[in-house]
């Protein structure tokens, strides 16, 4: 069962949207409120998202624009601005498709469903979602809750996975502004961030120790 | 040389005798009064402007004056005759004049006294010109006697060729007696050419008799007058004159000078007789300054120009000069072939005078040769002439010379004798005064020239001075066309420029309204299209049979068509708040009853959305002017909101008062509230400020722009805060 995420805010839309879609067979999760979006999206991964553009808080551009950059997801946007400029705006941010306001509901049902059957296995969703400039970590939808410190460290660990770091390097680069650290502090940081893991239901394993070297981030830690 | 003066007199005669004619002629046409008559005067003038005007020698003129022979008019007849004797005699055709004037004489007891006394004075010119003064005397003196009795107005005329005659015959008495009665005759007439020439004769008589100081201050006052404005002619003759004066002064560059001057003018006159006299001083100032090849050429030009014109005295003279240059020259074989022509034009020209000129040079050759008998006898003759032309110069000369002679042939008695004559009479000639005279004349002369030079230099300067006031005019008005032109340039370009900057702000204007209309098109088309979206949906779901409660169903779909008709009508007033079109119909009201009145409807509505209601009025008996039905309208508006945005159980409370005369109207309610940075914006159109816009809630987003229009159409002010009671407050001022 494919799961669809709609984003609109008007009630009487929703509804019937959610009546058609359900109709067809579709799990369906609505969201009316931009702000509400990437979450919804990391934590339902849907297989398809309709997208309004006129939302409160943050609009259906910016909130296409942000999951692109994590996800790979279609995206059909739903609109009632009509203008060529606003349709190539939509389609430029990385939305697949574009439908107007009034729109007929069996051409958005065949559009779902061809979109659908294009992009069938082939939408992935990662876990984690590294944003570097709220400087966030956030698994599964969930932000993890570290310092700048432990952000800095993971990040320069995730941006680069399977690469091992030595203590010096991490040093380096990842304590600039920190001159007293010492081996032993990294260890300990190193501690700490396998412990939030946990706490957010993260393999801790995903930060590796490798004996003599250093430390890695390891994407599949099943091993 | 003065003789030459004839040549110029023929003219001055001529034009003077018919001007005086024509007045005379018109004085008595103006009692007759007669048109006709007056038509043969100016007919009659004009002929003689033309033969005036035939002055210059020329083939074309001839015939001019050949063709007038047969007038009808005896004037005309005889004016064109001498005119063309004189173009004759001028070109050398002397025999042809000379018939012309043979035909002139003849008939001449039928002429009348005018033309009697014209006549003869063209004869007497003609005879003047030929150096035949005794019989320029003659006709001089017939003339003067007709003119004495029947013609005045050309006496002085003839009293000036006979003051002429008689000066070239050395009767210097009478010639000046005579000219001293033209003289007084041409200033009563205030003639002044007569004045000039008359001035100019008698400074040469003065001159040629020695007194240099006389001569000099009548030339001065001769060439003042054609300084002002005489002819070439005058002009040539006065030069010639003065060329004499400084050779008589010894300053022989000077009269070179002027003789030159003369020689140009004269040359360009065409006037062949004068031309002679010319190269004869020319020669003498040359000889005088030792430059004798110079002097030699100019002398045979002189000969040559005087053998044609017949005239014996002035060729003798040349003849004279041309022996003087040759003995400088030590040639003695041409310096006695000269005098012996000399002597034999003397004899031709029976001037004693001239006949005495050569003897007294040939003595000096004799004397040289120390031929002293010789000498002696034609010296003696010299004396004889000279004491009875009482001619001092020649006087004290002859004495010197037989002074000189005796002395050798050992009489020292009647050596001594001559020589205290000649000292003597170089006592006379000495005299102080004379020679003081001559001095302050000479001086009188040379300050002439220069006040003559200044005021050419003064000339030139005002011309300059004109033509730099002239350019700076022009320079000023440049400026000031350039200044003007600036000016008119930088007018013209601040008005194009505000002109332009007004349209740009008018075009920003525009466009700014356009953008406006744009955009509100924009959101109108998108407001509409939500509800348009829903209600396809719903109809679509009841065509695919998907939804179980159709009468529900129906229901919302009336909604949402009264929702977009809502909006439309929304839409409408707010075009035409843009527009201006707002038509407000205001009247005074009493407020009191008015608010008392609306409360009601709205206590019950507000009551029946479940909401607590609260009312405060304090208007007392005030009265405004408003368009009631907007007003509650705008009312009506705020307390749909507060109902649609407040939480229930709340409360919502109307208050309206009086301040500062001003009606004021605010409508509050209980949470939830606005936040404080979205106040200001709720006003603007389509802005919503909840998160979820539901549509349940009915508004299009235009209701507090539109009551905004309104107060503002009014003149009032609308504003919103945030409510004491926890929710919104929005208030408006009348």
């Amino acid at each position: 069962m494919n799961t669809i995420l709609l984003v609109e805010d008007d009630a009487d839309i929703v509804e019937l949207i959610q009546l058609f879609l359900k109709n067809e067979g579709y799990r369906v999760v609505h969201v009316d409120d931009g702000a509400a979006v990437l979450s919804a999206v990391q934590l339902h991964q849907p297989d398809l998202i309709l997208m309004d553009i006129m939302l409160p808080n943050i609009d259906g551009l910016t909130c296409t624009q942000a999951i692109r950059e994590s996800f790979n997801v279609p995206i059909i946007m739903l609109t009632a601005l009509v203008e060529q400029g606003d349709k190539l705006a939509g389609l430029e941010t990385g939305a697949d498709d574009y439908l107007c306001k009034p729109f007929d509901i069996q051409e958005l049902l065949l559009r779902i469903k061809a979109l659908l059957r294009r992009t069938q296995g082939q939408v992935h969703y990662q876990p984690w979602v590294i944003d570097d400039e709220k400087l966030t970590v956030s698994f599964n939808g969930a932000i993890i809750d570290f310092t700048l410190g432990e952000f800095k460290l993971f990040a320069l660990l995730y941006h680069s996975p399977n690469r091992v770091f030595s203590r010096e390097q991490i040093i380096e680069l990842s304590y600039a502004d920190f001159r007293d650290i010492t081996d032993r502090a990294v260890d300990s940081h190193i501690k700490n961030l396998r412990k939030k893991l946990k706490q957010n239901g993260a393999d801790p394993a995903h930060i590796q120790s490798v004996y003599g070297a250093g430390y890695r981030f390891n994407q599949e830690p099943t091993c | 040389m003065h003789h030459f003066i004839f040549a110029l007199l023929l003219f001055f005669i001529s034009t003077q005798v018919y001007s005086l004619e024509s007045k005379a002629e018109s004085s008595v046409q103006s009692e007759v009064k007669s048109t006709a008559n007056s038509t043969v005067q100016s007919k009659y003038q004009d002929l003689l402007d033309e033969i005036v005007a035939t002055e210059v020698p020329s083939a074309e003129n001839e015939a001019r004056l050949t063709a007038l022979f047969e007038h009808q008019d005896h004037g005309v007849r005889i004016s064109a005759k001498i005119r063309i004797a004189e173009l004759y005699w001028k070109t050398g055709r002397f025999e042809l004049a000379e018939a012309v004037l043979q035909d002139v004489s003849q008939g001449f007891d039928t002429y009348s006294p005018k033309y009697q006394v014209e006549s003869l004075l063209t004869q007497a010119a003609f005879e003047s010109r030929r150096n035949n003064h005794r019989e320029v005397e003659q006709y001089a003196r017939r003339a003067a006697a007709i003119a004495k009795v029947s013609h005045q107005a050309l006496l002085a005329n003839t009293y000036y060729v006979l003051g002429n005659s008689l000066t070239a015959q050395r009767k210097i008495l009478a010639a000046k007696q005579h000219f001293e009665l033209a003289l007084t005759q041409y200033k009563e007439m205030k003639n002044d050419t007569g004045l000039f020439l008359t001035l100019n004769s008698l400074g040469v008589v003065h001159k040629d008799n020695g007194d240099l100081a006389n001569g000099i201050k009548y030339l001065l006052q001769a060439r003042e007058a054609v300084e002002r404005g005489g002819s070439k002619g005058y002009r040539a003759t006065v030069y010639y004159n003065l060329g004499d004066v400084f050779r008589d002064s010894h300053e022989p560059e000077k009269a070179a000078s002027y003789y030159q001057q003369a020689l140009e003018l004269d040359l360009e006159l065409g006037d062949l007789g004068n031309v002679a006299y010319d190269y004869t001083g020319l020669a003498h100032a040359y000889s005088a300054l030792e430059q004798h090849t110079k002097a030699l050429q100019n002398n045979q030009k002189a000969i040559q120009q005087l053998v044609k014109i017949k005239a014996p005295q002035e060729l003798s003279r040349a003849y004279l000069q041309q022996s003087r240059i040759y003995r400088e020259l030590a040639e003695q074989t041409e310096q006695l072939k000269s005098l012996a022509l000399a002597e034999k034009s003397a004899a031709q020209s029976q001037s004693k005078y001239q006949i005495m000129s050569v003897d007294i040079e040939k003595a000096k050759y004799n004397l040289e040769r120390q031929d002293y008998q010789q000498a002696l006898t034609q010296l003696l003759k010299a004396l004889n002439v000279a004491d009875e032309l009482s001619l001092e110069p020649s006087q004290l000369e002859v004495n010197k010379l037989l002074a000189d002679v005796y002395q050798p042939l050992n009489d020292y008695q009647k050596a001594h004798q001559h020589l205290s004559t000649s000292f003597a009479l170089q006592q006379k000639l000495d005299n102080e005064d004379l020679r003081e005279k001559s001095e302050r004349y000479k001086g009188d002369l040379n300050l002439l020239e220069e006040q003559l030079k200044v005021s050419q230099l003064e000339q030139k300067e005002a011309e300059q001075a004109q033509a730099i006031e002239m350019q700076e005019a022009v320079k000023l008005r440049l400026v000031i066309m350039m200044l003007a032109s600036t000016v008119v340039f930088i007018v013209l370009a601040i008005l194009l420029i505000q002109r332009r900057k007004l349209a740009l702000l008018k075009a920003d204007l525009f466009e700014q309204a356009l953008q406006q209309k744009q955009q509100l098109f924009a959101d109108v088309s998108h407001e509409l299209r939500t509800p348009l979206t829903a209600l396809k949906l719903q109809i679509q779901a009841l065509q695919y049979d998907l939804v179980s409660n159709v009468e529900d169903s129906y229901d919302k779909l009336a909604g949402k068509v009264n929702e977009i008709n809502r909006l439309i009508a929304d839409i409408y007033q707010l075009a035409q708040a843009d527009t201006n079109a707002i038509d407000l119909k205001q009247t005074e009201v009493e407020l009191t009853p008015l608010f008392e009145r609306w409360q009601q409807d709205w206590q019950s509505t507000v009551e029946n959305s479940g909401f607590a209601w609260d009312c405060q009025l304090t208007l007392s008996n005030a009265r405004k002017s408003m368009d009631t039905e907007r007003i509650k309208q705008v009312i009506d508006n705020l307390l749909s909101n507060a109902t649609v945005y407040t939480d229930k159980p709340g409360r919502i409370m109307l208050s309206a008062a009086i301040e500062n005369q001003q009606l004021v109207v605010s409508v509050e309610d209980t949470a939830p509230t606005v936040s404080e940075d979205k106040l200001d914006k709720i006003f603007t159109r389509l802005y919503r400020v909840e998160s979820s816009r539901s549509r349940q809630t009915g508004g299009s987003g235009l209701g507090l722009a539109i009551c905004e229009s309104l107060i503002k159409a009014h003149g009032g002010s609308i504003s919103a805060e945030q409510s004491e009671l926890g929710g919104l407050k929005v208030s408006f001022r009348l």
